[in-house]
């Protein structure tokens, strides 16, 4: 057995921690081996000076003279925590204030685009105001009436409705002819601007061109047509009618928009 | 009478209650004093020392953690006082070159000497080590209870009780404690 074994048996046993096994082989070992014996008996010698130490513990009422001292010096910075947390009201949290403002900001915007259609693209597009400008469009029951111009003879017919905004003006075309005509729409490229041309009902020998300052119907049968046009300074202008047969001319007239 | 127990005491004396707290002066002061007396060896300076460690504890009770003892946090803040003291007081006396504490007088009755000697050879080990066999063989805790309150694992704990252990058997025979053994 090693030294620090025996050592460690003999503290041991002097706390009575050993199991019989154990005391009886400290025994034997103590029995055969002087020097350990005698580290027993002076351990046994510590121990009994030690409990006799501890009995003779001194006693001590330093009570008031702590509580003096905290009196004086060290109670008053005592700081009482409260035992319940107090719930702080919903509103006083920085967190659902900061909170409501932000979702009360998301929603204003939300209102704005979706409601107001507020535009933050700048400036405007030319074909901003071309509201209602469709065929079954209710909105040029609102233009302005122009003129409407009828060409009626046995063999072709042409209706031409012509009405404005400040902006657009809008030609409805009905033509019915047995033969081929040809039906001319002038005016200055400097005041106008063809934007669309459409064919609400052709048949397949019909054609229908644009240019800056005319468009031109090539038909036969009968026929529906819308025309725009954009008016670039928004003021009177005229707008000429043509209706030809082999380039001799059936008809003639002018119209005049933006009377005011 | 219902017996508070101490963290039970603690928790009141956070919350304002100073009777709780002189319950815990009573508790404990008795041990803390027996522990700082047996290591800076002068009473008067034990009983500041016990005052201090007291009213260093209560300006602390705020930041006690209910999961541990009160005890072992008492004896810790103990501990550290002492341990302090003793290091300042070694700075002190390194510049007064004081010699070794030396046991010359002769007493009387045998029981009274061999005590004295005792507290001598104890006097005479590191302050670490003594603290140690106070703590084990005077207060009688447990290895488990001297790691909770000295914050070192129980296997270092064991390790360095063997060798205070040593120390103090070499410090008493120098002293002849033994000799009135045989």
């Amino acid at each position: 057995m090693t030294d620090k074994k025996i050592t460690d048996l003999i503290y041991r046993d002097l706390e009575t921690d050993l199991t019989p096994e154990e005391q009886l082989k400290l025994r034997e070992y103590l029995a055969v081996n002087p020097e350990a014996a005698k580290l027993y008996s002076d351990w046994k010698s510590i121990k009994s000076g030690l409990d006799r130490e501890k009995s003779n513990m001194e006693n001590v009422d330093l009570k008031q003279a702590i509580l003096e001292k905290i009196n004086m010096e060290k109670y008053v910075k005592q700081e009482v925590k409260p035992e319940i947390k107090l719930a702080i009201s919903f509103w006083r949290r920085p967190v659902f204030r900061f909170g409501f403002v932000f979702l009360l900001g998301v929603f204003t915007g939300f209102l704005l685009f979706s409601f107001l259609k507020v535009d933050f693209s700048g400036a405007k597009l030319p074909t901003e105001d071309m509201k209602g400008t469709l065929y079954d469009s209710r909105s040029f029951n609102d233009m302005r009436v122009a003129d409407n111009i009828l060409y009626d003879s046995p063999l072709a017919r042409a209706v031409f409705a012509v009405r404005y905004s400040t902006k657009i003006v809008e030609i409805r075309i009905d033509l019915s002819s047995l033969y081929p005509i040809t039906t001319v729409i002038e005016f200055d490229f400097s005041n106008f601007e063809c934007l669309n041309v459409q064919n609400v009902n052709i048949n397949d020998q019909t054609t229908c061109n644009a240019a800056a300052n005319f468009v031109q119907i090539n038909n036969v049968g009968d026929n529906k047509f819308i025309i725009q046009l954009y008016n670039k300074n928004s003021l009177q202008h005229n707008i000429d009618f043509r209706i030809l047969q082999n380039d001799m001319p059936l008809y003639q007239n002018s119209v005049t928009v933006n009377k005011e | 009478m219902i017996t508070k127990d101490d963290n039970e005491l603690v928790y009141e004396v956070i919350h304002g209650s100073i009777s709780s707290f002189e319950v815990l002066i009573e508790r404990y002061q008795k041990t803390v004093f027996n522990i700082v007396i047996r290591m800076v060896n002068d009473e008067e300076t034990a009983r500041d020392l016990t005052q201090d460690i007291f009213i260093r504890a209560f300006e602390k009770m705020g930041s006690f953690n209910f999961r541990y003892r009160f005890f072992s946090w008492i004896y810790r803040i103990t501990i550290n006082t002492t341990i302090n003291y003793l290091k300042s007081k070694q700075k002190v006396e390194s510049l007064k070159k004081v010699e070794k504490l030396n046991y010359v007088e002769i007493p009387e009755v045998d029981e009274e000497e061999r005590s004295r000697k005792l507290r001598l050879g104890l006097r005479n080990v590191r302050a670490d080590y003594r603290l140690l066999l106070l703590l084990k063989y005077f207060f009688g805790l447990s290895y488990e209870e001297m790691a909770e309150i000295m914050e070192i694992p129980e296997k270092k704990i064991k390790a360095r009780l063997f060798s205070a252990r040593e120390k103090l058997r070499e410090e008493l025979l120098k002293n002849d404690f033994f000799n009135n053994d045989r």
